[in-house]
């Protein structure tokens, strides 16, 4: 591969983007921020002869805030969601992991469809969406479908998005009001990639049962993902009765699942002790909150 | 060859780049805009920020084409060598820099962060300056400047 330059597209709405995409197929790229795109390309980690520039659709950039769910639109800048009033309560993760992603400089031109939509391991928006349960909006020249967070990433830079498609809205629903969640990420620096990254949620009833247990870990595999099996040790437990034996329990579950691997920012031992280690402090966290609601 | 209208520092420009052109080497090449400065080229080290629409961004890290109809400041619009922005005379009088590589890029993301909360702690400065590496380690000079910076500003504000 040697890429030399490519044909510069400008479409001004979704439907005109896809229609581009439909014409153009695998030659052609949707460019968001370009922030992680254009390295990819001056060093020829990917070959496009058409860019089509998602920079001038005003359409897809929002927050919007309904009764049942917070809606934000693909293109919206990660700096726009770390300062939106409308991510408050449980769902302040996104904004917290929007705050802790790459530079200041990256936040205001990189975009939230962007992160999820390069699949990388160790992408910072990811893990609150999966625990959040969002659902994601793709939109063709044909049409639209939705598909939840969860069956989002396929595989190391896969997603379910179709060559046609492209992603428009991530609709996060607003949990009840007895959930609480945490986002934790572990850098070399501020502004590094994650060596791993996790957000955890859970919703008791009024008795404090757990209802829904959410747990999910970045730059530990192929993809983000969820752990089930460490979800399920939780669900059905009564959270003033958690203590450090099931905290460990889930924890080491969380340690067998994942699949880390060795690279630059750390050993695979260093992201599986990690991952251990914060699992228990997003536990620990979570039910101090819930165990002082039921208190109060 | 493609036809861009670039809006830098209160000038238009009429321009034909190649479509996958950097903003920053337009900046630079076409422009002679060379307070734009290019170290990395990978968006690690914030020495080419500018501000679009006020906010700072990498030149480095866009298609020049994505500047299109944007605002686009780069030090050069800020002040003049007779002229100083007060955030430039802060620095100038704290040293908040050695060789000055990194400056233009830390001042462009100071004057954002000066009109955002102009009242930032050391370690706001610090988080808001965190895209930024100075090789030179003036950093603790670096947030006396913004912090001296932040109060001429509000001393000129006083006077309006």
């Amino acid at each position: 591969m040697n890429n030399t330059t490519f044909k510069y597209l400008r479409p001004i709405s979704p439907v005109k983007a896809c229609e581009l995409k439909d014409k153009y197929g695998e030659s052609s790229r949707f460019w968001a921020g370009g922030t992680d795109l254009l390295l990819q390309w001056k060093e020829d980690v990917v070959c496009l002869d058409y860019c089509i520039d998602l920079s001038f659709i005003p359409d897809l950039d929002y927050i919007r805030k309904d009764s049942d769910a917070v809606s934000i639109g693909a293109l919206t800048r990660v700096a726009s969601i770390e300062t939106s009033s409308e991510l408050n309560h449980s769902l302040s993760i996104i904004r917290e992991a929007a705050g802790e992603l790459a530079t200041p400089q990256i936040r205001n031109t990189a975009t939230i469809g962007g992160n999820i939509c390069r699949a990388a391991p160790s992408a910072d928006m990811a893990p609150p969406l999966l625990v959040l349960d969002a659902e994601m909006k793709f939109v063709s020249a044909s049409g639209e479908r939705w598909v939840a967070m969860d069956a989002f990433f396929l595989d190391l830079n896969q997603t379910a998005l179709e060559e046609n498609e492209l992603l428009a809205e991530i609709k996060v629903p607003i949990p009840p009001v007895e959930t609480a969640s945490c986002f934790l990420k572990i850098g070399r620096t501020v502004i590094d990639i994650a060596i791993v990254n996790m957000a955890a949620r859970m919703t008791m009833d009024d008795r404090g049962i757990l209802t829904d247990v959410r747990i999910a870990f970045g730059a530990v595999a192929p993809t983000p993902l969820r752990i089930k099996a460490a979800e399920e040790i939780l669900l059905g437990t009564d959270v003033s009765t958690i203590d450090d034996t099931l905290v460990g329990k889930v924890s080491n579950k969380v340690g067998d699942e994942i699949k880390p691997i060795t690279d630059v920012r750390g050993t695979a031992e260093y992201r599986r002790e990690i991952s251990r280690v914060l699992t228990k402090r997003a536990i620990e966290n979570i039910i101090q909150t819930l165990q002082g609601r039921l208190n109060s | 060859m493609i036809k861009l209208k670039l809006k830098v520092n209160g000038n238009i420009h009429e321009l034909e780049i190649e479509p996958h052109a950097i903003l920053a080497d337009v900046l630079k090449k076409e422009l002679g805009l060379i307070g734009v400065r290019v170290s990395c080229g990978e968006g690690e080290c914030g020495a080419c920020t500018i501000l679009m629409d006020g906010k700072p961004v990498l030149a480095c890290m866009m298609l020049a084409m994505q500047a299109e109809g944007k605002e686009l400041l780069t030090i050069e619009g800020l002040g003049t060598y007779e002229n100083l922005h007060p955030i430039q005379e802060a620095f100038v009088e704290e040293h908040g820099f050695q060789c000055g590589f990194c400056t233009p890029g830390i001042i462009l993301s100071t004057k954002k962060l000066l009109e955002t909360k102009p009242d930032s702690t050391p370690s706001e400065i610090a988080m808001s300056l965190s895209g930024h590496i100075c090789r030179c380690g003036a950093y603790p000079k670096i947030i006396k400047s913004v912090q001296k910076a932040a109060k001429k500003l509000e001393d000129n504000h006083g006077k309006k």
